[in-house]
C-alpha cells in the first residue's frame, strides 16, 4: 500500500509550510529515518525524516512551493509516476464499492507520526509578515530576499503587488548598485558588507559605461628593448633621484601621438563630439578601496621630466587622499597600467564621456624572430578600448602603429624637450 | 463548417443519438406533437413516434422518476424539464435517487440519465421563471453538471452526456437558443470535464460559463482595445471541473474574475474561488472578483432585471478594480 506524505504541522501556529528542498528524487529508495525533505514554517526551517521505507514514487509538491498543512506532498510506495485519474469519480467510487470486501475497518492504518528534527535556524523577519502584500508578491519577494517593508504598494488598499516588487527590484539594482539586502539571516560561512562610497561611484560609472558605450578593442605588441636600455642609462646618470619610470615614457608617447588623432582625445556626451586640443591625461591609480583617475593637465606640452614629476605629485596626493577637484576633472584620455603587476593582457572600461582608454600590460622577455634569427626582445602588449559610435578600427590601428613607432624609435633625449604647444585659433 | 443555431445543434444531437442507439428516448411536457416549449425537440415526434418521444403529464417528479427507472433497466432516457425552475419539483428524484442509486447499490446498477433544462433570466419572465440553479446541482455529489455556451459544444456535450453511464444535468440558457455558430458536419462528441479557452492573454483570467461566456467575450474585446489581454475560460462543465486549465491560467495571470449569472451567495463562483484560494494562494496578486447575479429574486421591471444580471460594464469595472 502506498503511503501518502502530507505537509506536517510542526508548530502550534503553523498553517502552511514552504517546501524548501527534497533530499531524495522520484524513484529513489528511502529508508525509514532518512532525512526526506526540508520545510520552512512561520518560525523555523526544519528537516523531516521519512516515517516509512519504500520507493519515493511521486513528488506532488516541488521545492519552493507553499502548501497548507495536511496537503499531500509525496507518495512512498505504489507505482512510480502513476497519476490517479480524476475524470471518473463516480466510476471509481462504484468500483471501490463493488470490490471484494478485503479492506475491513480494522485494517485502516492510523497515520504514522512524523519525527521532527529540531529547528536549526530562524529565517523570516517579523517585518515581512506584517507587510500588506499580495500572496504572489510575498512569494516573489521571499524567494529573492527582497524586504517588503521597503516597498510602497499600489494595489487595492495600498497592497504591494507583484508589479511593485518587480519594479522595486529593478530600480534598486540600477540606482544603488548595492547588493540586494537579504531577508534571511546569513549562514555562518557568509558575511554581508555595504559598498563604500568610492565603490558605489565606481560601480555606477562602469555600469553606465558598459551599458551605454559600445566598446571595441584593438591590441598591439610593442618592442620595449630600446626604451628600457635608454631608461636604465638615464636613471643611472640621475643617481637615484627623480627616476623616470617606463610609465612616464608611455604617457609622453601617448600624449604626443594623440595630437594626430583628435577623435581619440575627445569627449562624447552624446549631444555631439567635443574634440579637445590639449591632452589632459587621466592616470588610473589603484587604492585599497578602489581606484581613482587623477588628471595630468596639458601633458602634451610637458617634457618627460615634467611628466614624471607631475605623476609623482598625483600619486602622493592619491595616497594621502588630498586631491583638489581640479586634479580629477577635465581628463580627455586615460591610461590604465597593470604592467607592474605582471599582467600579460587586459582591456579597460572607457571612462565616460571620454572616447578611449589605453590598457598597458607587463613588459616580457620574448623570443622574436627578426631577419630570420631569434632575438630576445622586451615586448609590451597594449589594448585600446574605444567607443565605436565615434571611432573605427582604422583610427585605432593607426594610433597604435604610431604609438609603437614612437616608443620603438624616439630617443629619450628627444622626449626631454616639449613636443608640442597648444595652437591658438 | 455549417452555421447553425444552438437549438438546431441540440436537435441534431438528439436525432443522431436516437438513430445511433435504439435505447435512447426522450420524455417531457409538450415535447412530442408540439415540439417542445423552446422547439428543441421539433420533428422528432414525427420521425421516431410516440414510443420514443413521450408527452408526459405536468408532473416533474414523475418525469424524472420514470426516467430513472428506465435508466436502471438499461434504457438511455433524456428527460426534458420545461425550465430549470420546475426542476425544483423533481429535486427529490434527482438528489435522493438519481445521484445516489449507483453508490447505494454498490455499483451494481447504473443510471445513464440526462435531464435537460433551460434556464437563466433576461426575458422579463419574473422571479419564478428566471433562475439559474446550477449550484444546486453542483452541490450534490453524484451528478454531472454540463452547461454549454456555443452550438458546437451544445451538440458535442449532449451526445457525450447521453453516452455517459451516470446522471447528467444538462443546463441550457434560454437566450442562447437562437445564437448561431459553426458546427462540424461530421460525427464528434465533446468530453466532459474539459474547459475551452476562448481568448488567450496574460493580464487577467476570466472564468465563465453558459450565456456569461458571450458577455465576457464582449468585455474581453473591449479590454483588448485598452491593451489588457485576457485568458477567457469557458468551463463547459461544472462537474467534473477542469481545474488543470484554471490552474495553468491563474498561475500565468495571477488574477481571476469569475462571471456567473446565478446568485453570488453560495454560487458557482464561490466554489471556484475557494478552490483557487486553496490551491493557488501564492499565485494570486489580487483578491478574486466574482461578477455574479444580484442576491435578489429576479425583478420583473426591465431596468431592474438588467441590473440584477451581470453586464459587460460590470466585467470591465471588475477588470479595472483587479489590475
Amino acid at each position: 500500500m502506498p503511503d501518502e506524505i502530507t505537509m506536517p504541522k510542526l508548530s502550534d501556529t503553523m498553517e502552511e509550510g514552504t517546501l524548501l528542498k527534497w533530499f531524495k528524487q522520484e524513484g529513489d529508495y528511502v529508508q525509514q529515518g532518512e532525512t526526506l525533505f526540508e520545510v520552512e514554517t512561520d518560525k523555523a526551517v526544519m528537516e523531516v525524516e521519512a516515517f516509512t521505507s519504500g520507493v519515493l514514487s511521486q513528488i506532488l509538491v516541488q521545492a519552493g512551493e507553499i502548501v497548507p498543512v495536511g496537503t499531500p506532498i509525496a507518495i512512498i510506495g505504489g507505482e512510480t509516476g502513476k497519476v490517479v485519474p480524476q475524470e471518473e469519480p463516480l466510476m471509481q467510487e462504484a468500483q471501490k464499492a463493488m470490490a471484494p470486501t478485503d479492506t475491513s475497518l480494522h485494517e485502516i492504518k492510523t497515520p504514522p507520526k512524523l519525527k521532527v528534527v529540531p529547528p536549526k535556524e530562524t529565517r523570516i523577519s517579523a517585518g515581512a509578515d506584517k507587510a500588506n502584500a499580495s500572496p504572489a508578491a510575498r512569494t516573489f519577494a521571499q524567494q529573492r530576499g527582497i524586504d517588503l517593508a521597503q516597498i510602497e504598494g499600489t494595489g487595492i488598499g495600498g497592497m504591494i503587488t507583484l508589479k511593485d516588487v518587480r519594479n522595486f527590484k529593478e530600480h534598486k539594482a540600477v540606482k544603488e548598485g548595492t547588493l540586494p539586502l537579504t531577508q534571511r539571516e546569513l549562514l555562518p560561512t557568509e558575511e554581508i558588507t555595504n559598498l563604500s562610497k568610492m565603490r558605489k561611484a565606481i560601480a555606477a560609472t562602469v555600469s553606465y559605461s558598459k551599458k551605454n558605450i559600445p566598446h571595441f578593442y584593438v591590441s598591439y605588441e610593442i618592442a620595449m628593448t630600446n626604451v628600457m636600455a635608454q631608461l636604465h642609462e638615464l636613471n643611472q646618470k640621475k643617481n637615484g633621484t627623480d627616476k623616470i619610470t617606463v610609465n612616464d615614457v608611455i604617457i609622453r608617447a601617448a600624449a604626443t601621438t594623440l595630437k594626430n588623432y583628435p577623435s581619440l582625445n575627445a569627449l562624447y556626451p552624446e549631444q555631439g563630439l567635443i574634440l579637445k586640443k590639449e591632452v589632459n591625461m587621466g592616470i588610473v591609480i589603484g587604492l585599497e578601496e578602489g581606484l581613482i583617475i587623477p588628471v595630468l593637465k596639458k601633458s602634451d606640452t610637458l617634457t618627460l621630466q615634467e611628466i614624471s614629476h607631475g605623476v609623482k605629485q598625483l600619486r602622493e596626493k592619491a595616497e594621502s587622499g588630498k586631491f583638489s577637484a581640479d586634479d580629477l576633472n577635465e581628463g580627455t584620455f586615460t591610461i590604465s597600467n597593470l604592467g607592474m603587476l605582471g599582467v600579460s593582457d587586459f582591456a579597460a572600461i572607457i571612462y565616460p564621456p571620454q572616447t578611449a582608454i589605453l590598457a598597458v600590460s607587463a613588459i616580457k622577455d620574448i623570443p622574436v624572430i627578426k631577419n630570420g634569427s631569434v632575438v630576445p626582445t622586451k615586448v609590451m602588449k597594449v589594448t585600446l578600448s574605444m567607443d565605436h559610435r565615434v571611432v573605427d578600427g582604422i583610427n585605432a590601428a593607426n594610433f597604435l602603429r604610431d604609438l609603437q613607432k614612437s616608443l620603438e624609435t624616439d630617443t629619450l633625449d628627444a622626449m626631454e624637450k616639449p613636443c608640442c604647444t597648444v595652437e591658438d585659433d | 463548417m455549417p452555421l447553425i443555431s444552438y437549438r438546431e445543434a441540440l436537435n441534431d444531437a438528439l436525432r443522431e443519438e436516437m438513430e445511433r442507439d435504439p435505447n435512447v428516448f426522450i420524455l417531457g411536457e409538450d415535447i412530442g406533437f408540439f415540439g417542445g416549449a423552446f422547439k428543441v425537440t421539433e420533428g422528432l415526434f414525427a420521425e421516431f413516434g410516440e414510443k420514443r418521444v413521450i408527452d408526459t403529464p405536468i408532473a416533474e417528479g414523475l418525469i424524472v422518476g420514470a426516467a430513472i427507472g428506465a435508466a436502471m433497466v438499461g434504457l438511455r432516457p433524456i428527460a426534458e424539464l420545461m425550465t430549470v425552475n420546475f426542476a425544483l419539483l423533481a429535486m427529490d428524484q434527482i438528489v435522493n435517487h438519481a445521484a445516489k442509486i449507483r453508490y447505494m447499490f454498490g455499483g451494481k446498477t447504473k443510471v445513464p440519465l440526462v435531464v435537460r433544462a433551460p434556464g437563466g433570466g433576461g426575458s422579463q419572465l419574473g422571479a419564478q421563471h428566471s433562475q439559474s440553479l446550477e449550484s444546486y446541482f453542483l452541490h450534490c455529489p453524484g451528478l454531472k453538471v454540463v452547461i454549454p455556451a456555443t452550438p458546437e459544444d451544445a451538440k458535442g456535450l449532449l451526445k457525450e452526456s447521453i453516452r455517459d453511464d451516470n446522471p447528467v444535468i444538462f443546463l441550457e440558457h434560454e437566450h442562447l437558443y437562437n445564437t448561431k455558430g459553426e458546427v462540424p458536419s461530421e460525427e464528434y462528441t465533446t468530453p466532459l470535464g474539459k474547459a475551452s479557452l476562448k481568448r488567450t492573454g496574460t493580464d487577467i483570467t476570466i472564468i465563465a460559463y453558459s450565456n456569461m461566456v458571450l458577455t465576457s467575450l464582449e468585455a474581453a474585446d473591449h479590454l483588448e482595445k485598452e491593451g489588457i489581454s485576457v485568458d477567457l475560460i469557458d468551463l463547459r462543465t461544472l462537474n467534473p471541473l477542469d481545474t488543470a486549465t484554471i490552474r495553468a491560467s491563474v498561475k500565468k495571470t495571477n488574477r481571476a474574475i469569475i462571471v456567473e449569472e446565478d446568485w453570488k451567495t453560495g454560487g458557482v463562483g464561490a466554489e471556484i474561488s475557494a478552490q483557487i484560494y486553496e490551491h493557488l494562494f501564492t499565485a494570486l496578486d489580487a483578491p478574486i472578483i466574482r461578477v455574479a447575479g444580484k442576491d435578489v429574486p429576479m425583478p420583473y421591471a426591465k431596468n431592474l432585471e438588467r441590473a440584477a444580471i451581470p453586464q459587460v460594464d460590470d466585467i470591465l469595472q471588475a477588470a479595472i478594480n483587479i489590475l
